[in-house]
């Protein structure tokens, strides 16, 4: 493996069942670089991310598959819960050493989320769950963060927030590579370094986002014909809907 | 140890048995309405311990049933585990089969549960009577023998459990995320299972089905003491001894007839209920 990569997947094919989820699939990706994944439903976004997460060949820790919620009841203040990134480092009859501490402490400082350390992690709104979720990732000391949706939940103004944590990450931790499968990702573009597009469980593109993003390659990756509305979004529309068979329903 | 001695200590111990079992199957299964005896474990132990009756091995003495009771348990908590295994065979890295585990545990009970009264109407006159203590269980016919044998059981659960605390808390960040955190997972879920199923089916041998404290104390615990498995481990085997003794001393007060299970269910219920209201006001 070259230097300065994190992980690689090279030809890798998954099946769920018989289906055939991600087809002769390659992809690697170097330190700090900020990587969106684009595609329909179905496209293998999230099974790409879990491959990753679980068999990529790494030059050294594995990268980070972020929790997706924190449930209502879980019972752990925000340190706590960023504590468990920590979890394979720690020693089941010993509390965490300070330089356990330290890293979680870091990492809520590098995201900004020092206010959510003492409260409890449950009751935190969607966006600042985000915050804490991704602080786990990036406590871990993983070289890569991999985020699944992560604007799912969020309302416009979380989601344009979401995009200013990604810049914020780049500039306090240069060297954490992060992989986002997102669904909205004109919001998100400025923040990203690299775009890769998914469709039918294949990556067709994969370079810069304006590179990427063009409508060609959305009309042949969605199936259906994809124009820019406004300089930054992108419209599927109701003609393009009928041809792709939405009227047989 | 005297008779005494032991028929007052041994709902602490089946009781601590039972919470922490049911506290690591709740955890693990992430089924709210996971118990102790959810893998099949008391419809095992009761049908082995009738055909132990019939077979002639109480001739051996009690700790001899007992022996075949806590065999029964495993041997259907190994039928259990079969099929999570052959389930979950080429499914690969998406995780464990909790739901398979909870349905075929249920499934494996009941087909105990009804061998076990085929057993019973084809057994002579009595047998009923010597294994009703594993159907419903029974504090006060306590064996030294298999007393001695439950306190070690839950020891050896106790420490395995516990020296999984901390991967049992980041279960709950999802399975993926666990293991791309570097958690063994799988070796989690193996020992959590193992060693509920220890507890439960030396505290099964011992002193039969003793129904409510399993699911119940878990649930108090966790809304009491929170999720941390550090706290909420030792809180809900803690709380299973009490409640199991304080229930065995209500029952001197209790008409014939009763059981420790009848008297958990009715004086801690209305608590659980308490403990739900006031979770729902907030």
């Amino acid at each position: 493996m070259n230097r300065g990569f994190v992980f690689s997947l090279e030809n890798h094919t998954a099946f769920a069942g018989k289906a055939k989820i991600l087809d002769g699939v390659s992809l690697a990706v170097r330190q700090g670089e900020r990587i969106v994944l684009a595609g329909p439903n179905g496209a293998g976004k999230t099974s790409l991310l879990r491959v990753i997460a679980l068999c990529a060949r790494t030059s050294g820790a594995r990268p980070v598959f972020a929790p997706q919620d924190i449930p209502a009841d879980c019972g752990l203040s925000g340190r706590e819960f960023v504590m468990l990134g920590r979890t394979a480092g720690l020693k089941p009859f010993r509390r965490p050493s300070p330089a356990d501490f330290a890293a979680v402490d870091a990492a809520l400082a590098a995201l900004g989320a020092e206010h959510l350390a003492d409260r409890p992690a449950g009751a935190a709104s969607g966006g600042e769950k985000q915050l804490l979720a991704v602080a786990l990732a990036v406590a871990s000391g993983a070289p890569a963060v991999l985020l699944d949706e992560p604007s799912a939940h969020l309302d416009m103004v979380r989601a344009a927030e979401f995009s200013r944590l990604l810049e914020m990450l780049a500039e306090r931790r240069p060297g954490l590579a992060v992989v986002a499968a997102v669904h909205d990702f004109e919001n998100a573009s400025g923040a990203f370094t690299r775009a890769v597009l998914m469709s039918a469980g294949r990556i067709v593109r994969d370079g810069t986002p304006e590179e990427v993003f063009t409508q060609e390659n959305l009309s042949a990756a969605y199936g259906v014909r994809v124009w820019r509305a406004t300089r930054t979004a992108w419209r599927a529309g109701a003609a393009s809907c009928r041809n792709a068979g939405f009227e047989r329903l | 140890m005297g008779f005494e001695a032991t028929s007052l200590a041994a709902p602490l111990v089946v009781g601590a048995s039972l919470g922490l079992a049911g506290a690591a199957l709740q955890s693990t299964l992430r089924n709210p309405l996971a118990e102790p005896y959810l893998l099949g474990t008391v419809g095992g132990a009761a049908l082995a311990a009738s055909l132990a009756v019939v077979a002639g091995v109480g001739a051996f003495g009690g700790i001899a049933v007992s022996l075949c009771a806590f065999g029964g348990s495993c041997a259907s908590l190994a039928l259990v585990c079969l099929v999570a295994w052959l389930a979950s065979r080429g499914k690969g890295v998406y995780g464990f089969p909790a739901e398979t585990v909870s349905l075929a545990g249920f499934a494996v009970g009941s087909i105990a549960g009804s061998a076990e009264m085929v057993v019973i109407s084809h057994a002579p006159a009595g047998t009923f009577e010597s294994v009703s203590k594993w159907l419903f269980g029974d504090l006060s016919r306590i064996s030294p023998h298999a007393f001695a044998f439950a306190c070690v059981a839950l020891a050896v659960s106790a420490i395995a459990l516990y020296s999984q605390n901390r991967n049992l808390d980041s279960l709950a960040l999802g399975d993926v995320c666990a293991r791309s955190l570097g958690v063994d997972v799988r070796k989690t879920y193996i020992v959590s299972l193992g060693a509920a199923s220890l507890a439960t089916a030396a505290s099964v041998s011992l002193a039969g089905a003793i129904g409510f404290v399993g699911l119940i104390t878990p649930h108090a615990a966790r809304r009491i003491f929170g999720c941390r498995h550090c706290v909420y481990l030792p809180a809900s085997m803690a709380g299973g001894a009490l409640f199991l003794f304080a229930a065995q001393q209500l029952l001197r007060f209790m008409p014939e007839g009763s059981n420790a299970g009848i008297v958990c269910a009715l004086s801690g219920g209305p608590f659980f209920l308490f403990l739900l209201a006031r979770r729902a006001r907030q």
